[in-house]
């Protein structure tokens, strides 16, 4: 168990989601984070298996490790990228930081 | 992880040719859903018997188990579930934010509509219309790509697609090797009883000499655990060209219908069958635009929705229910609405075979699909060289090429 165990700065739970949601809400909110920091992404869409590490990639974006399985359940560990690559649906929005995070953001850095 | 989409594409492609040389009709689905819905009237009351769709276009003669159609329907549910259960992909999921149900509701019924609008959905007007030399599939097809793409700009709209809602991250509860365990000899056993159902199904309709339907429950399962396998999703083969410029499933697409439209040449070649032609016309052109907008809105299409189904996923189903309701109501306006008269009616049936023959209707699919290939160039290089930007393994570059 405790292999499968990782940490991450900001979790996202898109289970319930289809394609092409987790893939959006995935890059939505990697651009909403700064670069460096990590987020780790639960999807249960079979199609999302793929096409989230995919376009996460393309994107810019590393992912950190293998992702691991439970059930019908898949996990990412993402680190944002420096720059954020590529033209697709979130990237027109102007870069929008988490409200109700920058509290916690803010204690981060001192 | 499942299949790569290129060689499933290609296989279903191969198959979908055999299934038409041995039984004469095509791998198809909602003229089947059209059916149901006629059953679904019946049962409320009305006599669709008497409504001219019903008479002319998909006749009702009995129930779903003694047609081909029906049996194709039933085993892809089933092989998907199979196919589901085997890869522990099976979860009963349903979305945290309630709007996806209407919204797939209201998809589902637009892309029934505007499929049997135009004689057929991603199957019929397209994987397996355009191995027919069908112009109509061509029409469809494009007029699909055009739908999709102004379906993402309606779900790309925040109000539509929903807030993204990170948090801090905590503890993960995992499960217990035990409750995995459990999970496992839930799934498996289910998957023994459908296989020894579906073999009975076989044995039955073999021993009463209806071969056609034996064989419809055979090919209907292959169908079904491929499309689940691979995933194969029509809809983000167009989808995925205008959320992220993806080119990964339209590429695979193109495979194949290339491989479909030789193996079916090489088919009406050798048996000297005529190829089945719809008509080409208005009704083309806004069905497939409504196919194309109603998919996007479901999220899946009339194949993608029946896998998704089976694998547990709650808005599938109630886009499933959306495409019935969707063809039924073209049903009735065929003749009541005069659908038929006005859109259908005179739109002639084009084979690209009065192009020069079967060889000449050859040439042209291939070219037009070599250009459909060429025209998706810009995004495939663009892709490839952000991957390569980002210094990742090699074997990940190849995936994307490939």
């Amino acid at each position: 168990m405790s292999s499968s165990f990782r940490t991450a700065d900001y979790s996202l739970d898109l289970r319930g989601e289809s394609c092409p949601y987790p893939v959006i809400h995935t890059l939505e909110a990697l651009h909403g984070l700064r670069p460096g920091e990590t987020i780790e992404i639960s999807t249960d869409c079979p199609q999302a298996y793929r096409n989230v590490p995919d376009d996460a990639r393309a994107a810019g974006h590393e992912l950190l490790g293998e992702p691991v399985k439970e059930g019908a359940t898949m996990l990412f560990v993402f680190r944002r990228g420096d720059a954020v690559l590529g033209r697709h649906l979130t990237e027109e929005k102007p870069r929008r930081r988490f409200g109700f995070l920058r509290g916690r953001r803010h204690q981060h850095e001192q | 992880m499942g299949l790569p989409p290129g060689p499933v594409f290609a296989a279903l492609g191969a198959l979908s040719a055999a299934y038409f040389a041995i039984t004469g009709t095509v791998w198809a689905v909602t003229g089947e859903f059209t059916r149901l819905g006629g059953h679904a009237v019946e049962l409320l009351g009305a006599d669709p018997g008497s409504w001219t769709y019903y008479q002319e276009v998909t006749a009702l003669e009995g129930g779903p188990l003694d047609r081909t159609d029906g049996w194709i329907v039933i085993a892809m549910l089933a092989g998907s579930l199979l196919a589901a259960l085997w890869a522990d992909d099976f979860r009963v999921r349903t979305p945290p934010l309630r709007r996806r149900f209407p919204q797939a509701l209201a998809g589902g019924i637009v892309a029934g509509f505007g499929a049997r609008l135009a004689f057929g959905c991603n199957l019929a007007a397209m994987f397996t219309g355009i191995p027919q030399f069908s112009l109509h599939a061509w029409l469809f097809t494009l007029t699909t790509a055009i739908g999709t793409w102004l379906g993402v700009q309606l779900i790309r709209q925040r109000w539509w697609r929903g807030p993204t809602r990170p948090v801090p991250a905590s503890a993960r509860q995992h499960l217990t090797a035990e409750q995995n365990r459990r999970r496992r000899v839930r799934h498996l056993s289910a998957f023994t009883v459908i296989v020894a159902a579906l073999a009975a199904a076989c044995l039955l309709y073999l021993l009463t000499e209806r071969p056609l339907l034996a064989v419809a429950v055979v090919f209907g399962t292959v169908f079904g655990a491929l499309i689940q396998r691979g995933q194969i999703c029509f809809t983000a083969a167009f989808r995925d060209l205008w959320v992220t410029r993806k080119t990964k499933l339209s590429d695979a697409l193109v495979i194949g219908l290339a491989t479909a439209v030789i193996t079916t040449f090489v088919v009406l070649l050798v048996t000297g069958m005529d190829p089945l032609t719809k008509p080409a016309g208005w009704g083309t052109v806004i069905g497939g635009t409504l196919f194309g907008l109603g998919i996007v809105m479901a999220g899946a299409c009339e194949t993608g929705m029946m896998y998704r189904a089976m694998e547990g996923q709650t808005v599938a189903w109630v886009a499933f229910g959306g495409n019935v309701i969707g063809a039924t109501v073209l049903a009735y306006g065929w003749d009541h609405w005069g659908i038929h008269r006005h859109l259908v009616a005179s739109a002639p049936p084009v084979s690209l075979t009065s192009f020069g023959g079967l060889w000449g209707a050859l040439v042209i699919s291939l070219v037009l699909l070599a250009l459909w290939w060429l025209a998706m160039s810009p995004r495939r290089t663009s892709r490839l060289s952000r991957l390569n930007a980002e210094g990742s393994a090699p074997a990940e570059r190849e995936e994307v090429a490939a």
